[in-house]
């Protein structure tokens, strides 16, 4: 595995951006589902509304979330669908464990799910012996190599045909090199094929719970997902508690929202929606079905009124997508299972501020994540509330790490420029001094000029040219 | 005479057509066409084949898919399409019959094709929906490489929140409820689009009315 961490974000992007194949691959990648959601979203006014409409089926669920989880357990457990409740990531990998024990299964086949790489569940479930097989086209490509997904819907877009077809033909026995993608498809079909044929497990995640019905909604394009909830005996679902609604009728807007933003389809070629285990009469499903639901953190981000809007993210990755930060340095940079805006927000109720600190410095706000977020999750003024909290300067800490991005050069650096601007006497001082001492100002600048030519002060204040400019005109119009 | 006397009598004098008022069931006739065609038109831009068999019959049309497409193996569902037996020179016809433990094998390595009903559709996306696990088993529209089903005309609506409404899904649903639009797909490699990721690589609608 990667070893990549939050912590080194900045060394991690300097790796990509000196990676001109990698930069080329994302770049594209970015471009490519851009226009494709922009096609989607023609007229603003229907867009506009329906975010709207997104916006308060979202904050509606969250406002009443303790009674929709008791709703869903209620109605879950009515329709035979057995519920866990896990607080750690450590909890819902034992829970998994251990169902995939009973079973007696050697493998797990797995649809995707961003919740089980939060979790770590591959880790887990191979120190018990038990394989972990991603079946979900970019995640096998990724976790052949050995590699994270570098995004939330599409997991090996940093990568090349060739670099795929370079990989297979390494890694999947008897296979030449080609790079026909039908062919690297096919490949891949047949190899995972035998795998959900045999499995006795298959894990996928959620993209909406609905509390009235106990009902599953999963979203795909290529059946991975209903391979792996309906054929193995056992379907064990693992979401974050944030992912429930309400009723059915919030589902559609929910659903063409997310598809629209993520793929920019008007429909993905799938939406399975799972109401129960096999019943008798019916000739195929799962005996056994359940649903693990995770807090790791959401509960702290729930408990802080101004970054509960965090949970309304449906997951789409349109934020990334459209961010120019995301764009030229790809997901590996950011060391986190959610990459881009979004992962910015809600990787600091996940790993504490002390681990993403610096993540949420890497924005230059420019406000396009907010623009475009399908439930209008407004991310730029949660970077700024972050930053606050980071620096030590919000007014109710509640995030772990409260004050861990504070260096005391920044804080000094600060003081002594609220100091000099506030005091019309030592700001004049400062001024001339700086611009009469200017030869004297060091040609290495730390991070500054890494990348840039070092910053000198004017040879003259502002303040001086202005009074030269007056005099310029006063003397003209005297003559 | 004036023009208006001259127009009005040239009109009368000629001969009379037959005078059928329109009615209301005209304008349901309409918006049905209207459907059926937002369907086919938004199902094939997903790459499903459409065929229309309102003026052949079921067993025809999959003689010719299954000369078409070279099928040698075809499954049915357990009760389904009595009509479909097999012929001379067709391919092996298999009912989904047993549970799947049984049909593992065959399902996975031999089935060419994989015929279902559905139960409706919606035309904004054209997208079939198949709702009864134990008339339709879910993994016969999802196993074999080609999924041909059977729509009829009668099932369309406009959108999803029409359908959830008309089928009367507020309470308890059916234990899967499965939206398809198009045939399995994939763009995980450098955003090339290929057909058949898992799923189907086909999916052939035929469209039928039962009235």
């Amino acid at each position: 595995m990667s070893s990549v961490s939050p912590i080194k974000f900045h060394e991690n992007v300097k790796q990509v951006i000196s990676n001109p194949i990698k930069r080329k691959n994302i770049r594209e990648a970015m471009d490519f589902l851009v226009d494709k959601r922009a096609k989607q979203f023609q007229d603003p006014k229907v867009y506009e509304a329906l975010r709207t409409k997104g916006e308060l089926i979202r904050q509606y669920s969250l406002a009443n979330l303790p009674r929709l989880l008791v709703t869903l357990e209620n109605n879950l457990q009515r329709n035979g669908i057995h519920v866990h409740w896990a607080e750690t990531p450590e909890e819902a990998c034992e829970i998994i464990v251990a169902i995939s024990k009973r079973a007696d299964s050697k493998l797990v086949v797995k649809g995707k799910s961003m919740v089980s790489e939060e979790v770590e569940l591959n880790h887990a479930l191979e120190a018990e012996n038990i394989g972990a097989l991603e079946t979900d086209m970019g995640e096998y490509i990724v976790q052949l190599a050995g590699e994270k997904p570098s995004h939330i819907i599409m997991p090996a877009i940093h990568k090349t045909k060739q670099e795929i077809a370079r990989l297979l033909a390494e890694k999947v026995p008897g296979v030449d090199y080609t790079e026909s993608v039908d062919e690297l498809i096919d490949i891949s079909r047949r190899v995972l094929r035998k795998e959900f044929r045999d499995a006795k497990v298959g894990v996928s995640g959620v993209n909406v719970a609905v509390a009235e019905t106990g009902t599953l909604c999963l979203v795909e394009n290529e059946g991975n997902g209903r391979m792996c909830t309906t054929v193995p005996d056992v379907h064990i679902a693992i979401t974050g508690i944030e992912k429930v609604v309400e009723k059915l009728a919030h589902v559609p807007t929910l659903l063409t929202l997310l598809t629209r933003s993520a793929t920019g389809q008007a429909a993905t070629t799938y939406f399975n929606w799972i109401s129960g285990p096999r019943k008798e009469n019916e000739l195929d499903g799962p005996k056994e079905v359940h649903l693990v639901l995770l807090d790791n953190g959401r509960t702290a981000a729930y408990a802080d009124k101004r970054i509960r809007s965090t949970l309304q993210c449906i997951r789409c990755g349109a934020c990334m997508n459209h961010c120019p930060v995301y764009s030229r340095v790809g997901g590996h940079a950011y060391g986190t299972t959610y990459p881009g805006p979004i992962g910015k927000i809600i990787s600091p109720h996940l790993l504490g501020l002390e681990n993403t600190a610096e993540l949420v410095t890497a924005s230059s706000l420019c406000g396009a994540c907010g623009e475009v977020c399908p439930v209008k999750i407004p991310i730029p003024d949660l970077l700024i509330e972050l930053r606050q909290q980071s620096q030590g300067n919000a007014k109710e800490p509640q995030l772990s790490g409260y004050g861990s991005g504070r260096s005391l050069v920044q804080v000094l650096v600060y003081r002594l420029w609220v100091w000099l601007y506030s005091s019309p006497f030592l700001y004049r001082l400062f001024s001339t001094l700086a611009t009469r001492l200017r030869f004297l100002t060091p040609r290495k600048q730390g991070a500054w000029t890494r990348s840039r030519v070092p910053l000198q002060p004017a040879s003259k204040s502002l303040h001086e040219r202005v009074k030269t400019h007056e005099n310029a005109v006063k003397n003209s119009s005297e003559r | 005479m004036s023009a208006r006397e001259n127009i009005l009598r040239r009109l009368r004098a000629a001969q009379p057509s037959p005078s059928i008022k329109p009615t209301q069931d005209s304008d349901i006739e309409i918006e049905k066409e209207a459907l059926i065609a937002q369907f086919i038109l938004n199902a094939e831009k997903e790459h499903a084949e459409v065929i229309d068999i309102r003026s052949s019959t079921l067993e025809e049309q999959i003689i010719k898919i299954c000369e078409q497409k070279n099928i040698k193996h075809l499954m049915l569902p357990p009760e389904d399409f009595p009509m479909l037996k097999s012929w001379q020179g067709g391919p092996s016809i298999t009912r989904f019959n047993q549970p799947i433990e049984v049909l593992k094998n065959a399902l996975f390595n031999t089935i060419d094709a994989g015929i279902t009903g559905a139960d409706c559709a919606i035309a904004e996306t054209g997208t079939l929906i198949q709702s009864d696990a134990i008339r339709t088993p879910r993994t016969l529209s999802l196993v074999p490489p080609i999924h041909i089903c059977v729509l009829d005309v009668n099932q369309i609506y406009s959108t999803m929140q029409a359908v959830l409404s008309a089928m009367k899904m507020d309470s308890i649903l059916p234990t899967n409820l499965i939206f398809i639009t198009g045939p399995s797909k994939t763009s995980d490699i450098q955003q090339t689009l290929a057909y058949g990721a898992h799923g189907p690589r086909e999916l052939i609608i035929l469209i039928k009315d039962e009235k």
